[in-house]
């Protein structure tokens, strides 16, 4: 009895663990650091004309298994299409052509997974860190990377703490909850202005762990500033089976518009039943939406998603270079090619982009060289990625994507736009 | 002579671990084993020698987290006098609950569940009150002040979390040798007949509840100090109580070392899995899982509990090999 009880209880905790398919194969060494930190430091701080540096490690912690594998997935293997597309154009030239190695880490989402991860890609002496999609993850191993000097390039992660805390070897290339929160707004705003119809009362609709939260408890704290009366704000558990209760306060609330923070599986869940219970507010719009930005609710929920809108992080539709990367990625991986992928494709060009001008492989010299970040030969739709004092990037931005027939466009800011926005729904 | 040299050797190795060993990957690894096994020795004060399996440590784990990270973040108060706060207010709610569970003579897979559930309400209450931040979790800057309990180097929280699970340990040998430890055991094997002979149930559960969840506490308080951020799901989630009870179980429940030795194997084999297997995502945790299975399967007793067996039975003159067959 005894027995059965811990081998079910185990076999939850395996079945748990292996939530996605395997990664590609990427090229590990094993732990021969070749260019430890302190050795690198101390072979750089000698004055010699040319560097010589055989290979380059850079970490790369992302949950690779539980809940949030398929995501992590995706993110660790567009850095590694960075990764090799800059050795492939000979490595790093500043050291000699040095070659870029990729350290996978695993977080599988766990805070203390983070940190012992982030100890481990010490020991084999990377010299910066890329990561990590959970915010629960990032705040402590931005942290420990913090205490042992490693820069570290978040590319996702939402919490506005991560910039916030003084620490200087973190650098952030995400918009933060912050700047979502007024992006929402702001864009609000301009549509009734544009717009004949004003809308003004709105629900919040949001999974209850720290990523809706924290966007609804900004976006309720500035709303009335933008002419937006907040109904209610309704938080669920994303894990929830059942949308029925926050479907049915929508409907006797009877809002303009129905705001939405969540993920793929509960926001099509409740754009099912709000659809199912003949509710139908003036405009719905998610904010960093999981679900409205994802490919496989724009494609195959059409005959209830259409005029759908997202304030969201995003690939740049405007520019060719963008275009050619998602095709690349989906030939590599049979996948499209996800906005955190995107994200992360990105930071790792940033922080290859920081090794190149440093001309080293000092942590310290790579950090400074971050700070002077200027790049804007990337795929993102926003303007050069540059850090502010607190290693946020500054010109970080949401943009508003809407859905039309099964397909996802920009609908502002005018520079990255590929339709006109239809507001409120017809 | 030979058996006081056997032990002695590994408690030398304790100590002078930090010493041995710089590099602060391992010695985060030697951290967490001793974590761990403080952690599930609280937990087999409770159901190693009552028998009252608790699924549900997270509660008084989370109550640790938090209380002592409250008092610092918000009031100033140290987390060295916050951790007894923690682990005076979970003695309290363990009280609680054994009073609800006890009382009406909860047992087994319902004792399991009840606790359980006592785990999952307190997270949710947690999640959803503006005093414990919500889902947004509470963050402890970073402060390295030995007085604020953090610490510049890893081997003073090596040191620190040694004496808490050396502590454990001496606890948790003497119970076993006291009257509380022989009614416990009493319990365990047959409650009913235990009842009979004058054992007082109820009091002897409640005691080992209370010292359990009051443990358990203070190892919560060093979790929050040692990772420096606590979010609801990591510190009251189920998978916090699992965590907790998984080396006692391969290690040995009801035994003095079982904690330590269930903490020393399936620490490093995680670790160990998840460097050799980390390329291929979830193959690690299959791998450590198999291994888990494999070890409940051939050794229900766990690894200390399977060589006092042995022992026993050479002592009995019966010993030919066989194990005896369990329910």
């Amino acid at each position: 009895m005894k027995k059965l009880f811990f081998l079910t209880m185990v076999l939850m905790l395996i079945l748990s663990g292996c939530g996605g398919n395997n990664a590609s194969s990427g090229s590990n060494t094993g732990g021969s650091a070749s260019s430890s930190g302190n050795d690198a430091a101390k072979s750089s701080a000698e004055p010699s004309s040319a560097p010589k540096v055989a290979e380059v490690k850079i970490g790369g912690l992302y949950p690779l298994s539980g809940g949030l594998a398929s995501e992590g997935q995706d993110m660790a293997n567009a850095v590694q299409m960075a990764v090799d597309e800059v050795n492939a154009a000979g490595g790093i030239k500043s050291l000699g052509g040095a070659k870029v190695v990729l350290d996978k880490a695993d977080s599988e989402g766990k805070p203390q997974k983070g940190v012992s991860e982030v100890q481990r890609l010490d020991r084999d002496g990377v010299v910066g860190i890329l990561g990590t999609y959970a915010s629960g993850v990032a705040l402590p191993a931005t942290q420990e990377a913090e205490k042992a000097k490693i820069p570290f390039v978040v590319d996702i992660a939402v919490v506005n703490e991560i910039t916030e805390r003084g620490f200087k070897y973190t650098f952030r290339i995400q918009p933060p909850a912050k700047i979502m929160a007024n992006n929402f707004l702001s864009y609000i705003s301009m549509l009734n202005d544009k717009s004949s119809v004003k809308l003004s009362t709105a629900v919040l609709a949001h999974e209850d762990s720290v990523f809706g939260s924290s966007i609804a408890a900004l976006i309720k704290e500035n709303a009335a500033k933008s002419g937006i009366k907040t109904l209610e704000d309704i938080p669920y558990p994303a894990s929830t089976p059942d949308m029925s209760s926050v479907v049915n306060k929508i409907k006797s609330l009877n809002p303009d518009i129905v705001v939405t923070t969540g993920y793929l599986r509960d926001g099509t869940m409740l754009i099912k039943g709000l659809h199912d219970a003949n509710v139908k507010p003036k405009s719905i719009i998610g904010v960093a939406n999981g679900a409205f930005s994802n490919q496989q609710f724009i494609t195959q929920q059409k005959d209830i998603n259409q005029n759908i809108m997202d304030v969201n992080y995003t690939i740049n539709p405007k520019s060719d270079l963008a275009n050619q990367v998602k095709e690349k990625y989906k030939n590599q991986f049979q996948k499209d090619m996800s906005a955190n992928a995107a994200y992360s494709y990105t930071a790792a060009q940033v922080l290859l982009d920081a090794i190149e001008r440093a001309a080293s492989a000092d942590r310290d010299k790579i950090r400074e060289a971050l700070t002077q970040t200027d790049f804007s030969k990337h795929i993102l739709p926003q303007s050069p990625i540059k850090f502010d004092a607190t290693g946020q990037n500054v010109n970080a931005q949401a943009v508003l994507n809407q859905i039309f027939d099964g397909k996802s466009q920009v609908v502002f800011p005018d520079d990255y736009k590929t339709a006109n926005p239809v507001y409120p729904m017809p | 002579m030979k058996k006081t040299l056997l032990l002695l050797l590994p408690l030398i190795l304790i100590l002078i671990f930090p010493v041995l060993v710089k590099d602060s990957y391992f010695l985060n690894l030697g951290i967490l084993v001793l974590y761990y096994t403080f952690l599930s020795q609280a937990w087999n004060i409770l159901s190693g020698y009552s028998g009252q399996f608790s699924f549900g440590h997270a509660a008084f784990f989370g109550t640790g987290a938090y209380a002592s990270t409250i008092l610092l973040t918000g009031y100033g108060v140290s987390p060295w006098i916050g951790m007894f706060v923690g682990a005076f207010v979970s003695t309290l709610i363990g009280l609680f609950i054994g009073y609800l569970t006890f009382r009406y003579k909860l047992r087994g897979a319902y004792f399991a569940l009840s606790t359980l559930a006592f785990a999952e309400i307190l997270r949710i209450a947690v999640q959803n009150s503006d005093f414990f931040k919500k889902t947004m979790g509470i963050m402890i800057p970073l402060k390295q002040d030995p007085w604020m309990f953090q610490f510049e180097s890893a081997s003073s929280y090596y040191y620190t979390i040694l004496i808490f699970a050396g502590f454990s340990i001496w606890l948790v040998y003497r119970i076993g040798r006291s009257r509380l430890g022989f009614n416990l055991a009493a319990i365990r094997e047959n409650e009913d007949a235990a009842r009979s002979l004058g054992v007082n149930i109820y009091k002897n559960k409640m005691i080992a509840m209370g010292l359990s969840a009051g443990l358990t506490a203070l190892g919560g308080s060093f979790y929050a100090q040692y990772i420096l951020f606590i979010d609801p799901p990591t510190t009251f989630g189920t998978e916090v109580s699992i965590s907790i009870l998984l080396p006692v179980i391969i290690g040995g429940v009801g035994t003095v070392l079982g904690p330590l030795v269930g903490s020393l194997i399936t620490i490093p084999l995680g670790e160990l899995t998840s460097a050799l297997f980390g390329d291929f995502a979830g193959v690690h945790l299959m791998v450590y899982g198999l291994i888990l299975v494999i070890v409940i399967l051939f050794l229900p007793e766990g690894i200390v509990g399977w060589f006092q067996d042995r022992a026993r039975k050479k002592e009995a003159g019966m010993n030919n090999g066989i194990l005896k067959e369990r329910g």
